[in-house]
């Protein structure tokens, strides 16, 4: 038997576990303060880290084409296309070049770390960091866009109350990721 | 104790189980979209059809309501969101004088919707076996040239094999932190890392004795797909479930 085919077989079930967990995400909600947040995009920038850009883009599309045919896996429990091109499937749709490129930078920098852990952890923040610009790019100009809201309005509804969420999720997801990748990689 | 959650498969001899699944996935499709454009008449009637035909699937609505406990918050936070950011007539007077009428009725709108495309998708899982999900996305995705339909479809089926799996584990694993008072830690990003850590562990623990069992078997792409075969009561349910969207949509 050639070890190619274990090795994709583990793929794609790594692929759609993330799928599930992305889709998952949109039902668990974390108390912080008044406001609970969800992990949704915490499991899309996983899925760029552990899985790498290929992998990771394989699960965001299949998440998407759930959410398209109508599965209740967008955020708040929503799905179908009217949501897939509301004013937040700009969000929706940022995952997927937000995962390849988080997968793309944090390979690369993988192998610059060279096994520190620290350092490790670091390009972890600094690539889902990027990730998490490229899903406020586009989700904010897509909103902006859809509901003709001048930018300072959008940003303050649809960007700055979600950055402390978002800065505790990367701090997680960072440190989250090295201790599953060992498991992965097993 | 493992158990099983609603969003789960249930055998059962059911119309829904029996159905066609590339007949089902299509109505599925449709009535999804006439939820997303219809009114309250078309609303009521999808939820009084829902009402009727859960208790027939076994589904509890009390189990049901704690199973979504966390969702129905969000619904709660989206109404209120709702409520106050419409403009229009006001309602009551002092500091609550945003919450409109019209933003009432908008945000009611919303979140039925919102729980019926939930419950409507808990529908489809409960009654469609991992195999028959896999096979008619199949054959919805076999004509379009350059796409690895056996894949795509092997994913899809494992993604819903996957999510009640996933919101078991998470539920068991909060009791188990609030029973050790994690809750009660100020620190919220600890309280992140332990639970995202706890149930990442037991995935992905699940997930590679499921990958090693395929294995074993010499799974691969090249597998014979079921035979679907379609009846007359699928053709007549396509044309009653079309006709039913058109009504919810127009009326």
């Amino acid at each position: 038997m050639s070890t190619e085919r274990p090795i994709q077989l583990r793929s794609t079930v790594y692929a759609s576990l993330f799928a599930a967990l992305i889709s998952a995400g949109a039902f668990i909600a974390f108390p912080l303060g008044p406001v609970p947040i969800v992990l949704q995009n915490m499991f899309v920038l996983l899925a760029g880290v552990l899985l790498g850009w290929k992998w990771g883009a394989a699960s965001v599309l299949i998440y998407l084409l759930a959410g398209a045919v109508g599965f209740p896996v967008f955020s708040a429990g929503r799905g179908g296309l009217a949501h897939l091109f509301g004013p937040t499937g700009g969000y929706l749709m940022s995952y997927l070049p937000a995962v390849v490129i988080v997968g793309a930078v944090s390979g690369y920098l993988f192998t610059l770390a060279a096994g520190n852990r620290k350092k490790e952890i670091y390009f972890n923040i600094l690539s889902m960091i990027l990730g998490s610009v490229i899903v406020y790019a586009i989700g904010v100009s897509w909103l902006k866009v859809v509901t003709g809201l001048s930018w300072g309005k959008v940003i303050a509804v649809g960007m700055l109350p979600f950055l402390i969420g978002d800065g505790l999720k990367i701090g997680a997801a960072a440190y989250i990721a090295e201790i599953v990748r060992p498991r992965m990689k097993a | 104790m493992a158990h099983i959650t609603h969003f789960d498969f249930q055998a059962g001899n059911t119309f829904l189980h029996g159905m066609d699944i590339r007949f089902k996935l299509a109505i599925f499709i449709g009535v999804n979209l006439a939820v997303a454009q219809s009114a309250l008449v078309g609303l009521s009637g999808l939820t009084v059809l829902l009402a009727i035909t859960f208790p027939s699937l076994g589904i509890s609505f009390k189990k049901l309501l704690i199973e979504l406990r966390l969702f129905i918050l969000l619904l709660l936070l989206v109404f209120l969101a709702r409520a106050v950011s419409e403009t229009g007539e006001s309602l009551v007077s002092g500091w609550l004088r945003q919450v409109t009428l019209q933003g009432i009725q908008k945000g009611g709108v919303v979140c039925w919707r919102l729980l019926l495309i939930v419950l409507l998708g808990l529908l489809f899982i409960r009654t469609s076996r991992s195999w028959e999900i896999k096979a008619a996305i199949q054959w919805y995705l076999d004509p379009i040239p350059k796409v690895p339909a056996q894949r795509l479809s092997l994913m899809f089926s494992l993604m819903f094999r996957f999510f009640p799996m996933i919101l078991e584990l998470h539920a068991d694993i909060s009791d188990a932190q609030q029973s050790r008072l994690v809750g009660l830690r100020k620190n919220p990003l600890f309280r992140l890392k332990v639970m995202t850590v706890a149930l990442l562990e037991n995935t992905f623990q699940k997930v590679d004795e499921m990958t090693v069992a395929m294995e074993s078997r010499c799974y691969s792409d090249e597998r014979t797909g079921p035979i679907l075969i379609s009846r007359r009561s699928d053709w007549v349910m396509l044309v009653t479930s079309a006709a039913g969207c058109l009504v919810m949509v127009f009326v």
